[in-house]
């Protein structure tokens, strides 16, 4: 029975199948002759209207996952920031990674997620800004994440203490507390509000969305500030006061300001670059 | 002269009966052969038949009517694994087979590939009708021993895993490899605690399906763009459910507010995740989930 199956399901087929290969490619077989048929058929004008075009196989699909050189070198720049200013002789110190360009439309975006003893920096990009772009994710151990945002006393208290110095009020350190501790920070270019790139933060006393809905809020050109080497705190920014649960006004972090961030940092006056040296 | 005509005439209509009575008998024998093809050549099978079926779609495009006709069967079977090892053996193992489960299906480069044709040739043999939302569990997965040293494996585990560990096949991250190795690509760890918002990590004597999504032409009002529009991050690599000890992936849950989606449960958001795919993805789920929203079996016809 078996014997019998064998010859009717594989020997009979595949002896089809030789006779067809003879048939058709074999010397004078019928497949040249089909071409030359067709051939002709394509030279006759009234062929191209009676005949439906047909093409054959489907047209492969390519993904495109990268971000542009540019906004790699600068999440490489914040990645070596951040890891200048962690550790423990680190105490209230600044880091700059310099400005970020647009991220763009379904572009790139920068995740920091908080996982109880790191924060995993992840990016994407690529087709659509779908892509996780695994060659330049980051895991910063020990480091939680921060805002200068948040609450209204908090942000008073930084503002008092490292732009307008009131250093005798608590004590010839910032009153406390001066920075909020959160969970996640995003950083993308969203078309709501105005299009620019926007700070987007998950953590106690933040909604879903940007920190602030009135427009451009992360205006801080790469400041980034440490009060403990742990804590790698961002600066959320506000248009229209010097400091609320908004952040920081975005005229602190440039020189136009005698006292703003760049200028008290740069020139040394008060605060200084987090540094690796001891 | 006119003989000579009607000789070549006839010869030629005669190959052609033959050609395709050949044709079915080898589809025939194709299919007994993948019915006994197990583990490798299963795998190499189903490969092969979805990139001949990609190739030799045929689009027939006229003033009255478009088709597309696929001639090709799909030659792909449903594999039950039963795996066990080291923490880091089981992760391994897994995240192998939802390498190979993308690489079978055409690494995300084909879309609609288990889609029937638009007029029915051979049902028998060639389509694929009763593929549930016309994904395929390629793999399903029993964790076959009493006890993970360390404890389960929480998803966010399982996905630094795939994004840090290196496919051996193709020398990039298991992750690097699903985004973007063919056409874009996506993969959800959809395993969650019952029909509660909480990810469901991989435990030992549980079951989990790895399935293969094609992309859908029409994305048209997709979940996927609404999902974006209420501002949760539409990305490579998604994990459902609220993951214990921190998020770290992109998570959608009940909080990111799904009801503007009109999305009322957990059942409810993965019949959407499986139903609608802007492009082709893999989804890790538990067994009963995925024999839910997928097919499973041998599509090779009867």
């Amino acid at each position: 029975m078996s014997v019998a199956s064998d010859i009717i399901f594989y020997v009979l087929p595949l002896t089809f199948l030789i006779v067809v290969v003879i048939l058709f490619f074999g010397q004078g077989g019928m497949w040249e002759d089909l071409k030359d048929t067709v051939n002709e058929l394509k030279d006759k004008w009234w062929v191209s209207w009676i005949l439906p075009r047909i093409g054959i196989g489907q047209e492969a699909l390519e993904a495109d996952v990268s971000v542009s050189e540019e906004h790699r070198g600068q999440v490489l720049e914040i990645t070596r920031v951040i890891n200048t200013m962690l550790g423990e002789n680190k105490h209230n110190c600044f880091g700059d990674f310099g400005e970020l360009s647009d991220l763009g439309e379904e572009g790139t975006t920068l995740n920091f997620e908080y996982r109880g003893d790191r924060t995993i920096m992840t990016i994407q990009g690529g087709a659509g800004g779908q892509q996780q772009i695994t060659e330049l994710r980051a895991e910063f151990p020990g480091m939680r994440p921060c805002v200068i945002a948040g609450r209204d006393e908090l942000v008073e208290n930084f503002f008092n203490y490292f732009i307008d110095y009131q250093d005798k009020v608590c004590g010839g350190g910032p009153c406390y507390p001066y920075y909020q501790q959160v969970d996640s920070i995003s950083i993308a270019y969203r078309t709501d509000n105005n299009n620019a790139n926007q700070i987007i933060v998950a953590g106690p006393g933040f909604s879903d969305g940007p920190v602030n809905d009135e427009s451009d809020n992360f205006e801080s050109h790469g400041w980034l500030f440490t009060p403990d080497g742990r804590h790698i705190c961002f600066f959320p920014t506000n248009y229209h006061a010097n400091n609320d649960e908004d952040g920081i006004a975005n005229e602190w972090f440039t020189e136009g300001e005698d006292d703003s961030i760049p200028n008290q940092v740069n020139q040394q006056q008060h605060f200084q670059y987090c540094t690796n040296q001891p | 002269m006119i003989n000579h005509k009607k000789a070549v005439t006839a010869s030629f209509i005669v190959g052609m009966m033959i050609t395709l009575v050949a044709f079915v008998l080898i589809s025939g024998t194709l299919i007994r052969f993948m019915s006994k093809a197990e583990g490798k050549e299963a795998e190499i099978l189903c490969h092969d038949s979805l990139l001949l079926r990609s190739k030799s779609i045929v689009n027939v495009d006229h003033e009255l009517a478009n088709m597309e006709l696929k001639l090709v069967p799909v030659l792909c079977a449903t594999q039950d694994k039963k795996i066990k090892g080291t923490r880091t053996d089981l992760k391994r193992q897994i995240a192998n087979d939802i390498a190979k489960c993308w690489w079978m299906f055409g690494e995300g480069r084909f879309e609609e590939i288990l889609h029937g044709s638009d007029v029915d040739i051979l049902p028998r043999i060639l389509a694929t009708e009763e593929l549930e939302n016309k994904c395929f569990n390629c793999y399903t997965v029993l964790v076959d021993q009493d006890y993970i040293e360390g404890g389960p494996i929480p998803s966010t585990e399982f996905m630094d895993f795939l994004a840090t560990e290196k496919y051996p096949l193709k020398n990039m991250t298991y992750l690097q490899y699903l985004q973007g190795y063919g056409g874009p690509g996506r993969f959800v760890y959809l395993a969650t605690e019952g029909d509660q918002f909480i990810s469901q990590g991989i435990l030992p004597r549980h079951g989990y399906s790895i399935s293969m999504a094609p992309k859908l032409q029409s994305d048209e009002d997709s979940f996927w763009k609404g999902l974006a529009e209420i501002g949760v991050a539409v990305v490579g690599a998604l994990v459902i459910g609220i993951a214990t000890g921190g998020t770290g992936w992109i998570a959608i849950g009940s909080a990111v507010g799904l009801s503007a989606l009109g999305v009322a449960g957990v059942q409810d958001l993965k019949a959407s995740i499986y139903g609608e795919r802007d492009v082709s993805s893999i989804y890790f789920d538990t067994l009963e989930s995925g024999q839910q929203f997928c097919g499973s079996g041998d599509i090779s016809g009867e």
